[in-house]
């Protein structure tokens, strides 16, 4: 036996009695704990808080106009990727297997490089300089170049392509489920080819677009990095205001009801799509 | 309800360099029951999407009722097809899903209606309309298909192997309530299917497909007990196939015996009698073979006895190699190994042409 085979065949094993508990467990340590202690600041800092971080935030017009502009650009992205990464995902699904294989590393290229990378490049792509000013000058649109940095233009954007493999995926998976018997029934029934589409094809993969949805709404909801790098004042998260209430102002309390607001949103959303989740991910 | 014969004209149609149809012709009456049957593979599924429109044939052409198909969409054919997995729509109930065609034609809702709750009376699922089709069991939901497949009341009706995947006792059931359904409603129906019990109890007319081409077509008697190739006969059920050999009128049999042909139109050469299991006698055994008044005795050996209710099923082994299938009384009490002898009455065979393909599988190309 080689030395190799004796490493991967033997020695790295797990008992299969342990199942899932070092995950659960590495979980509870690097996400549960620290989630927790951060939430435990609202009732805590000061001392014996109760309740007035909460409603010190909710009644503070700034944390009003942060959450605004979280929920608005999650609307926005949700519904630019839904709408993208469906007809994506219907190429991809449509595509002989050397289109496939080539659409779908493109999809899940970004996927691969780091966010902050990827944000990064959006400024150098979308600034003065920039390849698209440059080429909206040297076909002549525009004179001089348009400012699209620090816009809500340039978070969307980052935001929609950054976050699209997260419809995309759930999307085809659904269509590859989809039974194609089920387009011929409704052609012998008398349907065109684009009522088929539409009252049979759409609705058996709607699924995958919901779940999808929840996804990319529920990862925009934290965002950080994008719409600090990309956006504008208007276009500033939650997420900034957390990390300035913690780093500049020193108030754990009023971070830590922001951030237990955040989380119980996300949970929320999650219930209210866990049937597709369910759906499409673990079945 | 109208119901509109069918040309087949020459049909072929290839997969890349696979072909599937080598010029397939027939022609079905209006309000016939027809059947294609034939093993996987044979031709008889895309000749059905043919007529269907579903795929369009290289070369040759589909009339149905005297109008030319060639060039016609699926969706204006006005052909009810009934498929096997059942294809309803999953986020439709039963109701939406029988009323999708009528919706496709424009209908009104009131009209949509009444034909939805007619039709499913028809096929015994009253007051289902509201169910989802995930709630309904495998035989319920190929009723749906089959309500939303005549509802819009199309010129003909074809259905793909539509009781397989039900189990055996709900499928002689609905075989029943097809042919039911047929003598009602007038309407023409191509029936696919693999299995010959199917198709031998329910058409006017059985077609049989082998690689492509059809091979025989007649009455399910014609061609149960008049096969007219080997692999006809083998297809179509249980039989035993003696080998002999024609010259002139004369037929030479094993064990040096020779005999007339009384049948017309002999073939020359080799050739197979054959005998299906029940135009057999099992007798005592015997130690060679004899021919008396035009019956041959045959020796044999049991290779395996099956009970199979009213009669027990032998494979058996005749002294000449030939090997076949025999029913025997459940009474008889023949267990495997046991010598027996069979009694063949040369007036009632089959005589077939051994034709060099027959017998080597594939050969035929």
């Amino acid at each position: 036996m080689t030395a190799s085979a004796a490493i991967s065949g033997g020695r790295l094993r797990l008992p299969a009695t342990i199942g899932v508990w070092p995950l659960l467990l590495a979980l509870a340590v690097l996400l549960f704990l620290p989630a927790a202690a951060i939430i435990a600041n609202s009732f805590t800092e000061p001392q014996n808080a109760g309740f007035s971080n909460f409603s010190r935030i909710l009644s503070d017009p700034t944390f009003g106009r942060f959450a605004y502009n979280t929920v608005r650009i999650a609307v926005v992205v949700s519904f630019f990727t839904g709408l993208i990464g469906y007809f994506y995902a219907y190429a991809i699904y449509r595509s002989g297997p050397a289109g496939r294989s080539f659409l779908m590393t493109c999809a899940l290229l970004p996927l691969w490089t780091s966010l902050l990378v990827r944000s990064f490049a959006w400024t150098v792509i979308l600034r003065d300089t920039g390849i698209v000013n440059w080429l909206l000058m040297w076909v002549g649109i525009v004179d001089e170049p348009i400012g699209m940095l620090r816009t809500s233009f340039a978070v969307t954007v980052g935001m929609i392509q950054i976050l699209l493999p997260f419809t995309i995926l759930p999307i085809f998976a659904s269509m590859t489920k989809f039974d194609t018997t089920l387009l011929l029934a409704a052609r012998s029934l008398g349907a065109s080819p684009r009522r088929s589409f539409w009252l049979v094809f759409f609705p058996a993969t709607q699924v995958g677009l919901v779940a999808g949805l929840m996804l990319v709404f529920v990862l925009s909801l934290g965002y950080y990095i994008t719409p600090v790098l990309l956006g504008g004042p208007r276009d500033q998260p939650v997420a900034v205001l957390i990390d300035a209430q913690v780093t500049t102002q020193l108030d754990w309390g009023a971070a830590g009801a922001m951030s237990a607001i955040v989380t119980a949103a996300v949970l929320l959303m999650l219930a209210a799509g866990w049937r597709a989740i369910n759906k499409i991910f673990l079945v | 309800m109208t119901a509109k014969a069918i040309k087949l004209d020459n049909i072929v149609k290839a997969y890349g360099t696979q072909k599937v149809l080598h010029g397939v012709g027939l022609d079905v009456a209006a309000g016939e029951f027809v059947s294609m049957l034939g093993p996987s593979g044979s031709g008889k599924t895309t000749m059905l999407k043919i007529i269907a429109g579903f795929e369009d044939p290289d070369s040759g052409s589909v009339s149905i009722g005297g109008r030319p198909m060639t060039g016609i969409v699926p969706e204006h054919r006005n052909i009810g097809v009934v498929f096997q997995n059942y294809s309803l729509f999953p986020h439709m109930d039963v109701a939406s899903n029988i009323g999708f065609p009528l919706r496709m034609r424009g209908m009104s809702k009131a009209m949509q209606k009444d034909r939805i709750s007619s039709v499913l009376s028809l096929v015994a699922l009253d007051g289902l309309g509201a169910r989802m089709p995930n709630e309904l069991s495998g035989g319920q939901q190929q009723r749906v298909a089959i309500a939303r497949a005549i509802v819009f009341e199309p010129d003909i009706l074809l259905m793909d192997e539509p009781l397989g995947a039900l189990d055996r006792r709900l499928r002689t059931d609905m075989q029943l309530e097809i042919k039911a359904l047929h003598e009602r409603l007038g309407i023409t129906i191509v029936y696919v299917t693999h299995d010959q019990e199917e198709a031998l109890s329910m058409s006017d007319r059985v077609v049989v497909f082998n690689k492509g081409r059809i091979e025989q077509v007649g009455h399910p008697r014609e061609v149960y007990r008049h096969p007219s190739s080997l692999f006809v006969a083998d297809f179509l059920g249980d039989s035993l196939a003696l080998s002999a050999h024609i010259n002139g009128t004369d037929i030479r049999l094993p064990g040096g015996l020779m005999t007339a042909g009384t049948q017309s139109e002999l073939p020359e050469g080799a050739v197979k009698l054959l005998w299906r299991p029940d135009q057999m006698e099992v007798a005592a055994p015997i130690d060679a073979v004899t021919l008396q008044e035009r019956r041959l005795s045959v020796p044999a050996k049991v290779l395996t006895a099956a009970y199979a209710g009213t009669v027990l099923r032998l494979r058996v082994e005749l002294s000449t190699g030939d090997i076949g299938i025999v029913a025997a009384s459940d009474r008889a009490n023949i267990a495997a190994g046991e010598s027996i002898s069979l009694v063949l009455d040369l007036d009632e065979a089959t005589i077939l042409p051994l034709a060099a393909s027959d017998d080597i599988p594939g050969a035929r190309r």
